[in-house]
């Protein structure tokens, strides 16, 4: 087990825990603090990690952007799930999705990553927006109670750690426990500021643009494409069925009564 | 470099691990309906960082192509879920999920 | 001349069209055909009539010669076993397709006019006509899997019909009888056809008949015991469909169903599926001659068995069912002397008079309003001329009157017995001429008191008939007493005097009368040799007559059979012995029923047991509830109550412990997804750390 990998993982469950809304006596301060801790820790632990790789001789450092497209993406990803105004948590989704695309981009998914933005910030999250203004609840509270109120956050928060530390715990077993064994300070500075990728790579390059992109997708996924074409009409569809006025409470769809005996 | 190190993918494969348990905490410990399909929204995020740095690392498109699908399944996913929280807010003027409990034993 | 296979290859679609026709009925019978309803019935089955008839010429005409065989595809493939579904077509098959589809089409006709006004008319047609499809493909099919498909069609539409009136419980009651009573025979059947499939390694009719297994001595040793058990259930099959003695007892019931059923499926093709197969299977029964002979003694037990109980019944329906479990008999009787030929032309003859006796009693029924009882009416020749000379038509045909078809059939059933080669075969045929003198007495015993004498109407004479549907908030009495209340004001209001009916209702009858009139002098000119056209006709058919298998086949002892020389009777004495008999009969029954029905009543009452016996149909159905069905409850109620305490017991503590477990894991049922989706995540995460520590 690494010790250190799991303190950041329970100090970021404490974080989440004090965070989630709680209605009185909000712990919002505190919890960001911890927070703080967790991504102060993390950080470390990266360091480290990606100090020993660069030892090695294998580039593990991904440049100043990763990293704060990363911290960019937690942070947000928490807001969205901890602020007790559903609106701001959409509007944390849209920062959330532009890290993603950030992170995209340095993947050179460049098509992906516009794709995401214009998915996802364009169209998903302007329904969810709407649709929260929609459903709002009468009266003039501000914040509903059940937007104010976590129920169970510990066993919520206990069990998702205990898999998110254990999923960890698989991915970075058997790497050193030695603290900053023969660290080279250049090259770990050198891997986490500027990262040893480049953009202007030609063949990489290719990878990210739409033509590969086009071919894989109509030649060996043609038929799932198609598929999800079909599928994207249905729940359309559905969602119309769905979503009209009047629906019948019991019974045939159609009569709207059910059938007198 | 055009070859990904795996080490620069674990990097990866952790933040997505991070953002899928954010996604699932928020599932589990909202009420309101709404949050909680936003919450799995961040749970394809997700996964989707995953999927496209794996693309990068095996300098191939199937991951983006999945990614392509999983979108699909998120903007339908969207589409039923919000008719469905617009259907069930008519019937009992609330987003709160704990009050849709009849399957209890 | 080399037959014409794109014609040949029509016969597959003989079923085809009623198929198709009871699809369309079904589809749109209800709201779109409504009363129109028997227009695809009667094209369906009058294309399939042509169909049928223009094979019969093609083999008349020689253009097929033998067996026409078709696979028209792999129904059940599995390793060696292959079922097809295909056709075996023989002058046999085409005889039989061409009788059915001719007297179906005349009874459709007359059902329109029959069944007008019914609730459910469309129901009716369609079910008519989903029994002819399987009826032919019964008779044209080339495996015994696939006759069973039929079997049990025909089975599934009769039990339809007879439950027709379904709001009526006797109707009920009898479509469960007739059902039950047939499942004793297909199951019977159903194994007989595992165990051929044992014995021939196949299912198809050419592989078995002609295997050459039948010819060797080795096979035929080994296998004796196992062809004697086939052969004794095939019998039962043929016998509960065929209403024979011990499964007799659901026919006479199954007349609750409307009479142009009772005339089609339970007179004239369905009843006679087991004929057919007995017919079919004739090379299998001529390798176990006791079973052969035991089919001939039920046969003539049960002709003479159903005639006396038709003496003394006095519901006419009922009275014809019993003649036709006795007819029947007659040609199981023909079966067991191994003449195919005779039992054959008997079926033939026998879907024209019993045909032609039901649509007119039917005729008799919708005038009456219902009534059937015969001592309730009289003299109705003078309301309703055409369906008198009908029904006396047909009953000088089943009485076997000289000149009549009955009679040449008949008659060639009597020789057959009489020259048969087995010792008791001629006493067979003194049962048969006994029966004769009994079915002449019967018959006529309904068409003088009936149709004879003074003019009697039953109260309920020109009323729409009340045996339609009794619908919930409709009482028949009610329109029964509005009529008497109106008295003859209200019959006329009513404009239904009883009368003929309507031309589709007496065409057919006419046509039938035709039919039943001159039938049978098929079997006595138009063919080779100065024989009769059927004799001839049906020569190519595979062993239908039985010829004394090549070798007796007792294993061990070599038993020559016997060839008894009896006295051969002439055919024409018999003849002459037999006309006098139907003579005798008919006049004592003018003398009874006609002429001095007080008479009738005397004999009757200083008759009184044996009229007693007779009425309660020998008390057969007595015996089946004292034997069998009382046993059988009270054995249920001991299993009852060892159920209630014994199993309910063990079940209850089994039961108690699920209940207890889920009484405590209901709390986890909060109906809340929150507690679902934790509850998941926490499995991941136990599944992922046990792989962890217990792989490492």
């Amino acid at each position: 087990m690494d010790y250190a990998l799991a303190v950041a993982t329970a100090l970021g469950a404490l974080s989440i825990y004090l965070l989630l809304p709680r209605g009185r006596g909000s712990l919002v301060k505190t919890g960001a603090l911890v927070g703080v801790l967790t991504l102060g820790v993390a950080i470390l632990y990266l360091v480290r990690w990606v100090g020993h790789h660069e030892a090695v001789g294998q580039g593990a450092g991904l440049g100043i952007f990763f990293y704060l497209f990363a911290i960019i993406a937690v942070i947000s990803a928490t807001a969205v799930i901890c602020h007790p105004r559903p609106l701001y948590s959409a509007l944390y989704f849209v920062l959330l999705t532009l890290a993603m695309a950030g992170l995209f981009i340095l993947l050179l998914a460049q098509f992906m990553a516009i794709v995401l933005i214009i998915i996802y910030a364009g169209a998903i999250l302007v329904t969810y927006i709407f649709v929260i203004m929609l459903a709002s609840p009468g009266g003039n509270v501000a914040v509903a109670d059940y937007d104010r109120v976590t129920p169970d956050p510990l066993l919520a928060v206990l069990v998702s750690f205990v898999l998110l530390g254990t999923v960890l715990q698989l991915m970075f077993i058997g790497q050193p426990r030695t603290f900053m064994a023969a660290r080279p300070v250049r090259a770990v500075a050198v891997g986490v500021i500027r990262g040893h990728q480049s953009l202007s790579d030609k063949p990489a390059l290719r990878i990210g643009g739409m033509e590969l992109l086009g071919v894989n997708l109509y030649s060996q996924y043609a038929l799932p494409l198609e598929l999800a074409g079909i599928l994207l009409t249905i729940s359309l569809v559905g969602a119309v069925m769905i979503a009209r006025k009047n629906v019948p409470v019991a019974g045939v769809l159609g009569t709207g009564q059910m059938p007198v005996e | 470099m055009p070859v990904m190190s795996q080490a620069v993918l674990y990097q990866y494969l952790a933040l997505g691990a991070v953002l899928f348990v954010l996604g699932l905490i928020g599932f589990v410990a909202r009420r309101n309906m709404i949050l909680i399909f936003l919450s799995t929204e961040i749970m394809f995020q997700g996964v989707a960082v995953i999927l496209i740095a794996f693309s990068r690392y095996w300098m191939n498109m199937d991951g983006q192509s999945f990614v392509i699908f999983l979108l699909t399944i998120a903007a339908a996913e969207a589409s039923l879920a919000l008719g469905l929280v617009i259907l069930l807010f008519r019937r009992r003027e609330t987003l709160d999920v704990d009050v849709w409990s009849e399957m209890q034993g | 001349m080399l037959p014409d296979l794109s014609m040949m290859q029509s016969v597959a679609l003989i079923p085809v069209f009623p198929l198709l026709a009871a699809l369309i009925i079904a589809l749109f019978g209800a709201r779109v055909l409504k009363t129109r309803s028997w227009m695809p019935a009667v094209i369906g089955v009058a294309i399939s009539a042509v169909l049928a008839l223009s094979l019969l010429v093609m083999f008349q005409r020689g253009n097929i010669v033998g067996v026409y065989q078709l696979t028209l595809y792999h129904w059940i493939s599995s390793g060696g076993f292959s079922i097809p579904i295909g056709i075996y077509v023989d002058p046999l098959t085409s005889l039989f397709l061409a009788f059915i589809t001719f007297v179906s089409t005349l009874i459709f006709i007359y059902s329109c006019g029959y069944m007008q006004g019914d609730y459910g008319y469309f129901r009716f047609f369609a079910y008519m006509n989903m029994f002819v499809f399987f009826m032919c493909t019964l008779v044209l099919a080339d495996n015994f899997v696939l006759l069973y498909l039929g079997w049990e069609g025909v089975g599934l539409a009769s039990y339809l019909l007879v439950g027709y009136y379904y709001t009526k419980p006797a109707a009920r009651e009898a479509a469960k009888k007739a059902f039950i009573v047939n499942r004793i025979g297909d199951t019977c059947l159903a194994i007989a056809i595992f165990i051929i499939y044992l014995v021939f390694h196949t299912e198809t009719f050419s592989r078995i008949f002609y295997s050459s297994d039948l010819k060797n001595v080795g096979f035929l040793a080994a296998h004796h015991g196992t062809l004697i058990w086939i052969a004794l259930l095939l019998m039962f099959g043929a016998f509960a469909k065929s209403a024979q003695f011990p499964l007799h007892v659901w026919l006479p019931d199954a007349m609750e169903g409307p009479t142009p059923v009772s005339a089609l499926i339970h007179a004239a093709t369905m009843v006679t599926a087991g004929v057919y197969l007995i017919a079919r299977c004739m090379p299998l029964f001529t390798l176990a001659l006791p079973v052969l002979h035991l089919v001939g003694v039920v046969g003539g037990f049960t002709a003479f068995m159903a005639a006396t109980i038709a003496m003394c019944q006095y519901d006419m329906k009922r009275i014809w069912a019993y003649s036709t479990v006795s007819q029947l008999g007659y040609m199981f009787m023909a079966l067991g002397v191994a003449s195919g030929t005779a039992a054959v032309f008997h079926v033939f003859t026998h879907a024209f008079f019993k045909a032609l006796l039901f649509l007119s009693t039917g005729s008799v029924m919708h005038a009456m309003g219902g009534e059937l009882d015969i001592r309730k009416m009289s003299g109705i020749r003078k309301v309703m001329p055409i369906t008198a000379g009908c029904l006396l038509i047909g009953a000088l045909a089943l009485s076997g009157f000289p000149g009549f078809s009955g009679f040449f059939s008949k008659d060639e059933i009597l020789s057959a017995a009489m020259n048969a080669t087995w010792t008791w075969g001629p006493l067979l045929s003194v049962v048969g001429l006994v029966t004769a003198l009994i079915t002449a007495y019967y018959t006529f015993r309904v068409f003088f008191r009936v149709f004879m004498g003074d003019l009697v109407l039953p109260a309920t004479a020109g009323l729409h008939e009340p045996s339609a549907f009794v619908l919930p908030g409709q009482d028949r009495h009610e329109s029964l007493a509005e009529h008497e209340a109106h008295g003859e004001a209200g019959l006329e209001a009513q404009g239904h005097k009883p009368s003929d009916g309507s031309v589709a209702m007496w065409m057919p009858l006419i046509i039938l009368a035709i039919g039943a009139a001159f039938a049978g002098y098929l079997g006595v000119f138009g063919g080779a040799n100065g024989g009769g056209w059927i004799q001839s006709f049906l020569s190519p058919v595979h062993l239908l007559n039985g010829t004394v298998p090549p070798v007796t086949i007792t294993p061990g002892t070599h038993i020559p059979v016997r060839t008894v020389s009896t006295v051969r009777v002439a055919p024409l004495m018999l003849m002459a012995v037999s006309s006098a008999l139907v003579l005798l009969g008919v006049l004592v029954a003018a003398y009874f029923h006609w002429v001095n029905r007080r008479a009738a009543d005397l004999v009757g009452a200083s008759l009184r047991p044996v009229v007693t016996f007779l009425e309660n149909k020998w008390y057969i159905d007595e015996l089946y509830n004292y034997g069998i069905v009382e046993p059988l409850w009270l054995l249920g109620q001991a299993l009852s109550i060892f159920d209630r305490f014994v199993v309910d017991g063990v079940v209850f503590v089994i039961g108690f412990f699920p209940q207890f477990t889920g009484y405590i894991l209901k709390a986890t049922q909060s109906g809340r997804l929150r507690y679902y989706g934790i509850g998941m995540i926490a499995g991941i995460a136990v599944v992922i750390l046990g792989v962890l520590y217990l792989l490492r």
